[in-house]
């Protein structure tokens, strides 16, 4: 290994494509130069036989390192004396004495350098070999090094391991991306340990141009297909989500991923979209989610998404990946342009596109011969003959392209030293149709947690957090378990219910206290009979559990409806903590402050660690009071989310204090203006609150 | 000037006299010099001989070390005035003859292979000049006017000093003049003096044809005055630039300044 570069699959690719590159070129000037020379022979020795010099001979001589400086000095003291005219011996004689010997010695001379030029042929072919055996060979060690081999995990997959992944990655330490094997490069012809993958993190976006011959584009919808399932293999759950885009074939190019419609309709954004009006909104869905990620997720405080993630410990935002077959037919101009920005600033935050180019702009692509016979450059090729009247090349996706070429797909790599991008024979891996379905199926039942269309994990959060709603859905879900699940089937009890599938919230599961809690509640309100008061064993739905099946009850307002009044005694769970507890609901915050025992109703909590317990005290008190400083209602629901990720913080094991300080700081920011409106005659009471608040935060200490 | 006029000759003398030995280039310390004088000479009348040459001249500031820069003077001389003078008459060349003018001094080594990457592009001439003249031989007329301007085409590179410079350059420094590639510029040159000849001379013959008398009368006084016509197309060329070449030696004998 010559340094830490050729310790990546691509790095060490891009060394040994310049490496190839230098020496086919040097291979090549000396195998021309001893063209020339030997081309040459027959006419410098007839000259230099006869006494003859011109330009030409000169030039030759010069190029094959023959001295003709003893040569020339003598010719011009023959010229000195008249008797050298024309590039001759005057008279066109024949140079006879000293002048034939140093012509004979300048022969001899050529002769030497005529073979030297020759051997020296073999000898860069013999380098060309060699560098190519050692190249193969560090490849090999690539493959087998251990401190530099690639974890099994980052081989192609036949099965899908996100979830087994992900639980390999040790709790609160964020996530790590999914890496995605995008090709393979054949770097050297013949030499099968030099094949190398390049792998990325699903950022980059790549561009599939086919080929009337070898890369077809019935080949390139496989292709992207094939990149989609392999990214998913690895993709821990629902960190991955797709918005396929396929004008002219109405989602066949999809192929087996349609089977998500059914499957988890979420990771697919709902469903193929085909209509130009469709893409249009999907595509600027895509965009809003980005606009969305950089504003609340990223805030100029994260590189990129996949910083973040490592960050967060909360839900981590998904990659997402855009496909696009046919492009740039079906497109309008809006969507083209908003698809080619989304590739200029996705990648920082996890947004690929994996575009298969319609075929009529292949003629945009010619790759040409290198040095290297293998490889290919690219250059001009002709405009489309019909592409969109919007159309320009400017429009093109920006992305890495993979064109076809003569002996199939080729990608580019740059040559580390000189930069040059050189087209090199790639192929794909693609997983027969069982191992794709076995990926889609796998990903699809671990990702419960993907929302529909564009909503990020943060927007998911505030859902989960709002405690009518889970309340409400729990109850609508479990009454709902019971109607679908009955059919003369007497239900144990709830546990059944939670390990089902219904048994979350946008992903966030339900705990058994949560069951037990409205398992008692449909009880004691009538909806359910029960073998124990509890209402846990043997449920089954009264008459009103069938009504309220049957009319779709799901909000909050429908249980308290029917159940006239506010929850019925004696059903609360009682739990007992010792020290300060906080639920990690936090947007309706609750704090057990206590020395003793508290009893609360919600059973969700968390303890808040030793010395933060001041610090949740404070916020606590000042999230309560955020409503009555007047706020703008963007401005209160802000200042509310940064209250609750320093309540959310707290109760971590370890919690993050630059986290806290950064929402600490955010969260006084949010108040100050109002604790100023004093000065400026706002209500005295506003000015106060804010004011009391900004003091207590000033002054916390944690 | 009308062909038939006697060549200096209005008020000539009508007998022999006896004239002094014709004044001979001087030898001097330096070789590039004595070539150069020895080559030009060959070229001038005595007139002009005695001009350049006649008298006593002071040579002793003359030295050999000198003779290097002299063939580089001498080298750029030939690029920049008299190969473009020759490429200017062929119209299609404004681009050679703009490389040409534009190449920078030459110098060094370095700067001749410049110059002689511009030269060498004019190559394939001589080739095409030939071609053209190839077809010249169908009859008699066509073969004197292609045989006319082979002949004054022969004469032109020393008549107009070329071969003169390219001797006394190569004398000095044949590296250099091979880098220049003095033998394609020399070779060029005559390839164009060929191909303007030989349209210089066509006309005449052409007239001379058409003209009263019998085809043995047109024979011999074409065969006379051809060769005359085709030198005298190529005058206009070859004076200034042997002018300008004597101009040159000159101005290499004369002591260097710092």
């Amino acid at each position: 290994m010559t340094d830490e570069a050729d310790k990546s699959p691509e790095g060490l690719a891009c060394r040994i494509v310049q490496d190839q590159l230098d020496l086919h070129r040097r291979h090549h000037t000396t195998a021309e130069h001893a063209a020339a020379l030997t081309r040459a022979d027959e006419q410098i020795m007839a000259d230099l036989e006869a006494g003859l010099l011109n330009s030409a001979t000169s030039a030759t001589l010069r190029s094959a390192g023959v001295s003709t400086h003893q040569l020339f000095q003598l010719i011009q003291q023959h010229i000195v004396l008249d008797d050298w005219r024309d590039g001759r011996p005057f008279g066109g004689n024949h140079p006879d004495g000293v002048l034939a010997n140093v012509f004979r010695q300048v022969a001899a001379s050529w002769q030497d350098a005529l073979k030297s030029a020759t051997d020296a042929v073999s000898s860069t072919r013999q380098d060309l070999e060699k560098a190519a055996a050692a190249a193969a060979d560090e490849a090999r060690r690539l493959r087998e090094d251990d401190e530099t081999s690639l974890p099994d995990s980052f081989l192609p997959q036949d099965d899908y391991i996100g979830e087994q992944l992900a639980k390999s990655v040790s709790r609160g330490h964020g996530r790590l991306p999914a890496p995605r094997w995008l090709l393979e490069v054949d770097v050297l012809p013949g030499h099968d340990t030099a094949i190398l993958p390049r792998i990325d993190f699903g950022e980059r976006s790549v561009v599939l141009v086919p080929d009337e011959q070898t890369f077809s584009y019935r080949k390139v919808v496989e292709t992207v297909r094939a990149l989609v399932v392999d990214q998913m293999s690895r993709s821990a759950p629902s960190q991955l989500r797709i918005t396929w885009l396929d004008p002219l074939e109405q989602g066949h190019s999809a192929g087996p991923l349609l089977d998500l419609i059914e499957l988890n309709s979420h990771v697919l954004d709902g469903e193929v979209r085909s209509d130009p009006a469709d893409i249009e909104a999907a595509v600027r869905r895509v965009g809003n989610r980005m606009t969305e990620l950089e504003q609340r997720c990223l805030r100029g405080e994260f590189a990129s998404l996949d910083a973040y993630n490592r960050e967060t410990h909360e839900s981590p935002e998904a990659n997402h990946v855009v496909v696009v077959t046919g492009y740039p037919f079906g497109f309008t101009e809006q969507a083209a342009r908003r698809l080619h920005r989304i590739t200029e600033n996705g990648r920082r935050l996890g947004v690929s596109v994996l575009v298969a180019l319609d075929r009529r702009m292949a003629a945009l692509f010619r790759l040409t011969d290198t040095a290297v016979p293998h490889y290919a450059a690219m250059v001009d090729g002709q405009a489309p003959g019909d592409a969109p009247e919007w159309w320009t090349t400017a429009m093109l996706p920006q992305g890495e392209y993979v064109v076809g070429g003569p002996n199939g797909p080729y990608a580019c790599l740059f040559t580390p030293r000189t930069g040059e991008g050189v087209w090199v024979p790639c192929r794909f891996r693609i997983p027969d149709e069982a191992a794709a379905r076995r990926i889609i199926y796998g990903y699809a039942r671990a990702s419960v947690e993907l929302s529909h269309g564009g909503t990020s994990a943060h927007d998911l959060r505030q859902k989960r957090a709002d405690p009518a709603r889970r309340t409400a859905a729990l109850r609508s879900a479990m009454i709902r378990s019971l109607h679908t699940g009955e059919g003369g089937r007497q239900v144990g009890d709830w546990a059944e219910f939670l390990s089902s599938n219904p048994a979350h919230l946008d992903g966030l599961p339900y705990t058994e206290a949560e069951v037990r809690q409205e398992a008692a509640y449909l009880r004691q309100q009538g909806y359910t009979h029960a073998v124990t008061e509890d209402g846990w064993t043997s449920p089954k739905l009264t008459a009103k559990g069938i009504d309220a099946a049957l009319k779709g009850e799901h909000t909050l307002s429908d249980f308290i409806s029917n159940s006239g009044g506010g929850a019925p005694m004696g059903t609360e769970s009682t739990n007992n903590y010792f020290g300060p507890v906080f639920h990690a609901d936090a947007t309706g915050a609750r704090l057990a402050w206590l020395n003793g025992s508290a009893q609360q109703n919600q059973t969700t909590v968390k303890q808040v660690q030793p010395g933060f317990e001041n610090l949740a005290d404070v916020v606590a008190n000042v999230l309560r009071q955020l409503p009555g400083t007047g706020m703008g209602a963007d401005d209160l629901a802000d200042a509310e989310a940064s209250a609750s990720e320093i309540l959310s913080e707290v109760v971590e094991p370890e919690p993050d204090r630059s986290r806290i300080r950064r929402a600490l700081a955010a969260l006084k920011g949010f108040l100050l203006p109002f604790a100023q409106q004093g000065a400026l005659g706002a209500g005295e009471a506003i000015h106060d609150l804010a004011k009391k608040s900004l003091d207590q935060l000033q002054y916390v200490t944690f | 000037m009308s062909l038939f006029r006697k060549r200096g000759a209005t008020n000539a003398p009508t007998t022999q006299l006896a004239l002094p030995a014709a004044a001979e280039p001087p030898q001097t310390a330096s070789p590039f010099l004595n070539v150069f004088g020895r080559e030009l000479s060959e070229v001038l009348d005595e007139e002009l001989r005695e001009q350049i040459f006649g008298g006593r001249r002071d040579t002793s500031h003359i030295i050999a070390a000198d003779d290097g820069a002299r063939a580089f003077a001498t080298l750029d001389w030939l690029v920049h005035i008299w190969l473009p003078r020759w490429v200017s008459l062929v119209p299609t060349y404004g681009e050679v003859h703009q490389a040409l003018i534009g190449l920078p001094a030459v110098r060094d080594l370095e700067t001749a292979e410049s110059a002689g990457r511009v030269v060498g592009a004019l190559e394939e001439l001589p080739g095409q000049a030939e071609a053209v003249i190839a077809k010249y031989k169908d009859n008699f007329f066509e073969e004197a006017a292609a045989s006319a301007a082979r002949t004054a085409a022969g004469e032109a590179c020393a008549e107009s000093a070329g071969s003169a410079a390219v001797a006394a350059a190569s004398s000095a420094d044949l590296e250099a003049c091979m880098a220049v590639r003095t033998d394609i510029a020399l070779a060029n040159a005559q390839a164009i003096a060929l191909l303007t000849s030989l349209d210089g001379v066509v006309p005449y013959i052409q007239t001379w044809t058409a003209g009263p008398g019998d085809f043995d009368a047109k024979q011999i006084s074409i065969s006379n005055l051809a060769p005359h016509a085709a030198r005298r197309t190529l005058e206009s060329t070859t004076e200034p630039l042997r002018q300008s070449a004597l101009e040159l030696y000159k101005g290499l004998s004369q002591p260097r300044t710092a």
